[in-house]
């Protein structure tokens, strides 16, 4: 009996260690030719670089059916770049896979080698719906080589017109600011009517600072002759210009950016420190397109007397799908004197379809702030584009962006999750505007900028 | 299991036993054993943790007992995000999967009434019912400044939708056990848990990903009574 037991157990031992698999996942063919190779290799490297699998496949499985669904239909188109039409069906599929996922940032670039690329992004499509437009177009329009007509059925909507520049333009008559290849004006008296002070610039395309192309971004400054500050930015490329002032790269819009800011930082200390008077603040965000979150440190540290939690992150911990890290802290750096600014001014956030990334996180901020200082915040406007994932490189976060050359020139993707500090996920549905404006484009190019008077009047009216 | 169970149910027709309950705690050393899915960024450490149990023991005769009980077990690794390049970690966790398991092993003793020895092997089932991540963050993308960075101690989400909550495995150990008096006996042990089960549900195109623990645990076993 002992004998038969000890045998038994030593064959335990040697038996169970095979238990596990040796996996090699073959990943994209050296040379890929057919639809359905290229779909398979898009197929798995989405699987493990993208981050969003609990929004778009909350039940585990629906990405696995995607691939036993579509890559029959795939392997019927055979090669790629034998005929456009069987290529354009082809496309078809990946756009309308594309489309409907939560990813605001997304974009997919592909080619058939020849003439059709198309770049499908799911807000691009979700804004061109708000349009009215139909499927089919939205397909068409998201053709590099579509016909105009197609384009031009979503031109007048706030998410292709409304954004700095066209504000600067129209808004504030300051003339050529959408055709200009540069501005730069100091903050001073009487540059643009209805500002008692005002400074404003737009750099030149291809600009450089500090490493990062900065080119096209554009900002404006200003407090109303009834002392309310207003601010409006392209984007979030405030800390490369920063950097690049300090760094001595001695560029006229480095220098240009950090004297707005240094302003803007000097306006809100004296307010709080009671040496002058403000009415409220206007922080404009339509058409940001986001960019560097150090930016929050020049643009909101100043008004908060402490560090604030404003949401959430996690990332992946292996190549598994829904293998994530645990929900992290995303805070901003407080360092106001005093909270004279939260529990006086009343605050107005001006957004739109197209305020994405860390304009949508700055909403979260301000939300998170009226509910920590019971502040007088609210957002005007539009809702925002629904785009909240941190971007970083894959080598931080081993998943995000990547490319399968030479048909998929870049799968644009965040590494990161994004949910409010209550665990509210925004992703692919927008932040709603607590006072919601309908875009009018014909006043607004006009010059009635109606978004901005219903924020100016909210403030006014708390006079 | 079924083999075991029948090996109980045999030995204890047919020889004279006792029964034994105690209590034991112990350092754990995980494993991580990932299979597939390898990048140069990802980096994984051996972790550590602690068990505590309530052991039985069911002793058929001097020198062949079978064994099983309740564990909460913590099975650790540690996960750092770098480029090998760079001294800068941009993530550094410790990962901590907390399991309560029942194992059954087979267990061979050779001794005298004062002092014994043995080896085991069996297997044993589990229940994962959290998982806590703590560690340091410096990825400024994160926050606003890296300087601000928290350390974090947090629960990592577990959805039976995604996530298996269920484990299962190989485990062999040895010990060395001391008898005071009639009443019972201190034990020092050394056991390795091979786990079978992936911490994923399986998809296509998935890794799997496995922790192994090695413990060394100190107990003391009060005798219930019976014959041997």
């Amino acid at each position: 009996m002992k004998k038969i037991l000890i045998v038994i157990s030593l064959a335990l031992l040697l038996v169970f260690p095979s238990c596990r698999p040796d996996i090699q996942h073959p990943g994209a063919p050296d040379t890929i030719t057919t639809w359905a190779e290229l779909f398979e290799a898009w197929w798995a490297d989405m699987s493990k670089n993208y981050v969003f699998w609990s929004l778009d496949a909350p039940e585990g499985h629906e990405w696995d059916d995607v691939l036993e669904e579509n890559l029959p239909i795939m392997e019927s188109y055979g090669e790629i770049g034998v005929s456009e039409s069987t290529d354009k069906e082809a496309l078809r599929v990946f756009f309308d896979l594309v489309k409907n996922l939560h990813d605001g940032h997304h974009r997919l670039s592909i080619t058939n080698g020849n003439s059709l690329t198309g770049a499908f992004s799911p807000l691009l499509y979700r804004s061109m719906l708000k349009a009215g437009m139909t499927d089919d177009e939205a397909f068409e329009a998201m053709l590099t080589a579509s016909p105009p007509q197609y384009s031009q059925l979503y031109a007048t909507s706030d998410f292709v017109v409304e954004n700095t520049l066209s504000i600067m333009q129209n808004t504030f008559g300051i003339s050529g600011a959408e055709s200009a290849s540069s501005l730069n004006v100091p903050f001073e008296q009487g540059s643009v009517d209805g500002f008692k002070k005002s400074g404003y610039l737009k750099v030149p395309k291809g600009t450089v600072v500090n490493n990062n192309d900065v080119g096209n971004f554009a900002m404006f400054l200003g407090i109303t002759d009834d002392d309310i500050l207003y601010l409006v930015f392209s984007g979030f490329d405030i800390s490369y210009f920063i950097s690049s002032y300090y760094g001595g790269e001695n560029n006229q819009y480095a220098e240009a950016v950090f004297n707005l800011m240094t302003t803007y930082d000097s306006i809100l200390s004296s307010y709080a420190e009671g040496s002058s008077d403000l009415n409220g603040i206007i922080i404009d965000l339509r058409g940001n397109g986001g960019g560097n979150p150090l930016d929050f440190y020049f643009l909101y540290s100043n008004l908060i007397p402490e560090n604030l939690k404003i949401a959430k992150v996690r990332i992946k911990q292996s190549d598994n799908r829904y293998s994530y890290t645990h929900w992290n802290d995303f805070s901003i750096t407080g360092y106001a004197e005093n909270d004279a600014v939260m529990s006086n001014l009343p605050i107005t956030v001006l957004t739109n379809m197209r305020s994405v990334s860390c304009s949508e996180i700055s909403c979260m901020a301000f939300m998170a702030m009226r509910e920590e200082y019971g502040a007088d915040i609210v957002l005007v406007g539009g809702t925002t584009a629904g785009g909240n994932g941190p971007l970083a490189p894959m080598d931080y976060l081993n998943a995000g962006s990547s490319s399968i050359m030479p048909y998929i020139s870049l799968i644009y993707t965040p590494g990161m999750q994004l949910v409010y500090r209550d665990g509210t996920s925004y992703e692919g549905k927008g932040i709603d505007p607590d006072i919601e404006v309908d875009f009018n484009y014909s006043q607004f190019i006009s010059g009635t900028d109606s978004r901005l008077r219903v924020a100016l009047d909210y403030i006014r009216s708390k006079k | 299991m079924m083999l075991l169970l029948l090996s109980l149910i045999f030995v204890s027709s047919v020889w004279a036993f006792s029964w034994a309950i105690g209590a034991e705690a112990g350092y754990t050393m995980g494993f991580y054993d990932q299979r597939g899915g390898e990048r140069a960024t990802r980096h994984f450490e051996l972790g550590h943790a602690f068990e505590l149990a309530v052991p039985v023991e069911y002793r058929v005769n001097d020198w062949f007992s079978i064994s099983s009980g309740l564990r909460y077990i913590g099975k650790p690794y540690n996960y750092i995000t770098k480029v090998d390049t760079d001294i800068f970690e941009f993530y550094r966790a410790r990962n901590v999967n907390h399991y309560l398991e029942i194992p059954l092993s087979l267990r061979f003793s050779i001794g005298n009434e004062r002092i014994r020895s043995y080896l085991g092997v069996g297997l044993y089932i589990g229940a994962r019912f959290m998982e806590i991540e703590s560690g340091h963050v410096q990825l400024s993308g994160f926050l606003t400044r890296p300087e601000d960075n928290n350390d974090f101690w947090e629960t990592v989400e577990l959805d039976s939708r995604y996530d298996n909550l269920f484990d299962s495995g190989f485990l062999a150990e040895a010990g060395v056990a001391y008898s005071f008096d009639e009443s019972g006996e201190l034990y020092l042990s050394a056991r390795y848990q091979y786990s079978f089960t992936s911490l994923d549900k399986k998809v296509a195109e998935d890794v799997f990903r496995y922790i192994d623990t090695l413990s060394i645990d100190v107990g003391y076993m009060f005798r219930l009574g019976g014959d041997v």
